[in-house]
């Protein structure tokens, strides 16, 4: 049996090398040494790899020589017995050796390489030296993040603004668009932009603020309220509720046209972006809260749309029907128009300028220069009256004006207490004539506190009505008659219709002049001169008043001696911001200055005036 | 501002001026008037209650801002269009370049420094991740080309290639008279030294498990243990393992610079795109909850 080895080999250039060598008998050696008959220059393949000999007609035996195995057909063995009329395919490494029949009893073997597969070659090509990332190309990674920010960004958050995951999701969508936090008091709505943003691309509206905040909620109504606000989150603090400075239409309609071409640009941009500047969110900015800065952001932040003049100069031009007179700044604020009883029997009230120099009709009878003199019998009578009875000295304002006990204002002057200590009635009841006339009918009897032996009689001592003798009519009569009792402060009027009831004139006592504005008393200018001393008459010219019909307030001009006024010259100078007075959802209040901590709600409603009830 | 000088009536194309300085940094200037407007206007707009995103400054800001994206992406299209002068690619790459820089001005002045976890700041951090890896790009072009010349040395990445295949052809036949432990040695070079890779791969110069090194440190071992003839051949081997070590640096080298200029794209490109939608979330969203 004679072997012929085909040895092929690959040209660089393309093309095979076929070398022949043939070998008259076996066994042949297989490996890469250099004596092996079949040379595999192969480094897998060892020096002397495997042995090929004859093992009987048309069989070949390989025999590996070390531990090394060669490939069969595929399969890996250290010996074999192969057909040649099989035509088997042996492998070392790289090479593979076919052994295939020739003529007679030639057998021919073919050594060759096996081709590497594209990019496994025996070293790196260009294609594995510089691989294309595959998971992490540029355009894999630049489309799955747009996808996924498209998605979950923006697909999926718009969804949940039309409700198709329901009213309340489980994962908030949405919030993510957040600008910013909420102030403190509304930081339970965090995850529920739709409380507030309640139309898609339509800038908050009002009814979203009022439907927990108008003033317009009967106390039933605002306790459901802070009862359903509870179960939302909201924190355990008072409700605020607020009135509207005006109807938003008023409000729109009061707001003047643009001044100037960058007005005129801000106000086209609001009105093509649909965002008026009469709204509560206007003012009461939300999600621009700074977490870092301010950290304990309480509320809303303040953000002035308009100053109060930029409305107000010039209002009746566009509010025809406005009661309100225009302001275009402090140095020409209208006058004080305190609200005056014209008549006090009927009630008829009016509003009017103290320009105008207005009279007060109440009813009552009251020199205040008389009290207030510090020679008269007004003022010996105080002094005879003692400290022990709160007097002891000439009567000054604050011997019948009391301070309210929370400070502020003054209490509403009441008969009994105010003047009581002089002006005497005893028993007599106060207020109502027909009660007299029970009051005499009945038998009831008049004890003079001094007695009928002292001489001289004091204003409304009971002396007229001390006898027991006279009738009831006479008794009336006497306390209505001039130097009656009753007279002094009232005037009357005898009945026309023969009954004992005589008519006393009603007496209506404002308790509040100013309506639409506050007045501090509480502030020390404001009640006390330079000294210290309470300085009343600075406004308040009640010395100089010979009757009750003087409006004891004073003129504008007064508040503005010091508001307003150049400190150089006035050493109480201070500043006149509207807001001391007036606030915008109150006016009759001054703005409030600080956040009130612990404060009740304040329903704010404009502070009913009332009418003392003919004291 | 003046043009690049010309050389008598020859065109300006044969001095070379960058990108960078195109025009006389024209766009450079154009870009820094722009970031000082925004800020001195900043400074100006009286905002209340504080600068956001949301005042009428902000919007303006803002549309600047995202006019200047669109635009700015608009690069991946320009690119593929090649013309000359004044609105030539290079022109545009130089306004790319500074406009995109000034952006930064524009949209951090636009949020009035209000960030949080939401859309908007997601859209402002991919922003600033694609300028800086922007700016990361310009510096990489401005040194690494230098860097990749000095390294292949009149040669072209081919050709290293080709000299590490001749040089394994040599290892294979100088390692034939090796036993078959030396061989395996040998092999680990041939077979194990990879270049390139994953990102990481790209940049390592020396990987520790190169077969290069691995068969160089195996074969010192096995040295003391060989016979005559084959020590003959080791040293042989050795000698063709060191050159093949040096010509494996200088192409890893090679692909690590070549992979230091690509790789900014590979932030740059997928953020922008991304960038693209998250302004498109930040618009909607702020429309829509109005």
């Amino acid at each position: 049996m004679s072997f012929t080895l085909r040895q092929i080999t690959k040209r660089a250039a393309g093309g095979e090398i076929v070398r022949k060598k043939t070998y008259a008998e076996g066994p042949l050696r297989i490996g890469r040494g250099a004596d092996c008959e079949i040379r595999v220059p192969d480094l897998a393949v060892s020096i002397h790899h495997a042995t090929l000999s004859q093992e009987g007609l048309g069989r070949l035996r390989i025999q590996a020589v070390g531990d090394q195995p060669f490939g069969v057909d595929g399969r890996f063995t250290k010996s074999a017995v192969v057909k040649i009329s099989d035509v088997p395919e042996l492998s070392f490494g790289d090479h593979l050796l076919t052994i295939g029949p020739g003529q007679g009893d030639e057998v021919i073997l073919t050594l060759s390489r096996v081709e590497a597969a594209p990019g496994q070659g025996d070293v790196a090509t260009p294609a594995t030296l510089i691989p294309r990332a595959k998971v992490l190309g540029k355009r894999r990674i630049a489309w799955t993040g747009f996808l996924l920010i498209a998605v979950l960004s923006l697909i999926l958050p718009v969804l949940a603004v039309y409700g198709v995951f329901g009213s309340h999701p489980k994962i908030d969508l949405d919030s993510q668009w957040s600008s910013g936090p909420l102030s403190k008091t509304h930081a339970f709505l965090e995850n529920d932009c739709q409380a507030c943003h309640q139309q898609a691309f339509v800038a908050v509206r009002d009814d979203a603020c009022q439907s927990c905040h108008t003033a317009s909620q009967t106390p039933a109504q605002l306790q459901a309220t802070v009862a359903r606000l509870k179960t939302r989150g909201a924190p355990d603090q008072p409700l605020r509720t607020v009135a509207d400075h005006a109807g938003l239409r008023r409000l729109v309609w009061g707001t003047p046209a643009p001044d100037g071409w960058g007005e005129q640009v801000f106000d086209y941009a609001r009105k093509v972006f649909n965002k008026p500047q009469q709204r509560c969110a206007s003012c009461h900015v939300e999600h621009i809260g700074d977490p870092l800065g301010d950290p304990d952001h309480a509320k809303p932040t303040l953000q002035t749309a308009h100053s109060c003049t930029a409305c107000h100069a010039g209002l009746d031009r566009r509010l025809k029907d406005t009661r309100l007179a225009n302001v275009a700044d402090w140095g020409r604020h209208p006058d004080l128009a305190p609200l005056v009883t014209v008549s006090p029997s009927p009630l008829q009230v009016r509003r009017i300028s103290m320009a105008a120099h207005p009279s007060e009709n109440s009813g009552l009878i009251f020199p205040h220069d008389l009290h207030l003199s510090r020679t008269g019998g007004p003022a010996r009578m105080a002094i005879s009256l003692g400290a022990g009875r709160g007097y002891g000295a000439p009567l000054d304002c604050q011997s019948c004006h009391k301070e309210e006990p929370k400070g502020g204002n003054y209490l509403p002057v009441k008969m009994e207490a105010a003047c009581g200590a002089c002006h005497s009635i005893g028993a007599l009841p106060h207020g109502d004539t027909r009660k007299l006339v029970s009051f005499f009918s009945g038998g009831g009897g008049v004890v003079s506190r001094s007695g009928p032996t002292m001489g001289r009689r004091r204003p409304g001592d009971p002396e007229v009505y001390s006898g027991v003798t006279a009738s009831a009519a006479q008794r009336i009569r006497g306390l209505f008659s001039p130097g009656g009792t009753c007279f002094g402060c009232h005037g009357a009027s005898p009945p026309t219709d023969g009954s004992l009831v005589w008519r006393a004139g009603p007496v209506k006592l404002a308790d509040a002049w100013l309506t639409e504005g506050t007045f501090n008393h509480d502030i020390p200018e404001h009640s006390k001169g330079p000294d210290g001393q309470p300085a009343c008459a600075t406004c308040h010219a009640a010395g100089k008043s010979g009757t009750a019909k003087d409006l004891l307030l004073p003129r504008l001009a007064t508040c503005q001696s010091c508001h307003g006024a150049d400190r150089a010259k006035v050493k109480q100078a201070a500043g006149a911001d509207c807001a001391d007075c007036h606030s915008y959802h109150a006016p009759i209040r001054p703005t409030r200055k600080e956040p009130a901590k612990g404060s009740k709600a304040i329903a704010v409603q404009s502070r009913a005036i009332t009418w003392g009830t003919g004291q | 501002m003046a043009r690049a000088p010309r050389k008598g009536k020859r065109s300006n194309a044969q001095v070379h001026v960058g990108f960078l300085r195109h025009a006389g940094y024209r766009w450079a200037w154009v870009g820094l008037a722009l970031s000082i407007a925004a800020a001195v206007g900043y400074v100006l707009a009286d905002v209340h209650p504080r600068p956001n995103g949301g005042s009428w400054y902000g919007y303006t800001l803002g549309t600047i801002g995202a006019l200047l994206i669109v635009w700015l992406t608009a690069l991946g299209i320009r690119k593929r269009v090649i013309t000359k002068g004044d609105w030539s690619l290079k022109a545009w790459v130089s306004a790319h370049v500074y406009l995109g820089i000034a952006l930064v001005a524009i949209a951090t002045l636009h949020s009035g420094l209000q960030f949080g976890w939401n859309i908007h700041t997601l859209a402002y951090a991919l922003m600033i991740l694609v300028v800086l890896s922007g700016v990361y790009g310009i510096i990489a072009y401005a040194g690494l080309p230098k860097a990749l010349s000095n390294n292949r040395r009149e040669t072209t990445q081919k050709q290293m290639v080709e000299t590490i295949r001749s040089l394994d052809r040599q290892l294979n036949d100088a390692a034939q008279p090796l036993n078959q432990r030396q061989a395996a040695a040998v092999r680990l070079s041939l077979e194990k030294s990879k270049v390139g890779g994953g990102f990481f791969r790209r940049l390592s110069t020396r990987p520790m498990d190169c077969g290069t090194r691995r068969a160089l440190r195996k074969l010192k071992g096995l040295i003391r243990r060989a016979s005559e003839s084959e020590r003959a051949a080791i040293g042989n081997v050795t000698a063709l393992l060191d050159r093949k070590s040096a010509a494996l640096l200088q192409l890893r080298k090679h692909l690590r610079i070549r992979t230091l200029l690509g790789a900014w794209l590979a932030i740059h490109v997928p953020a922008s795109i991304a960038l693209l939608m998250a302004l498109t979330a930040h618009i909607v969203s702020v429309f829509i909850y109005w």
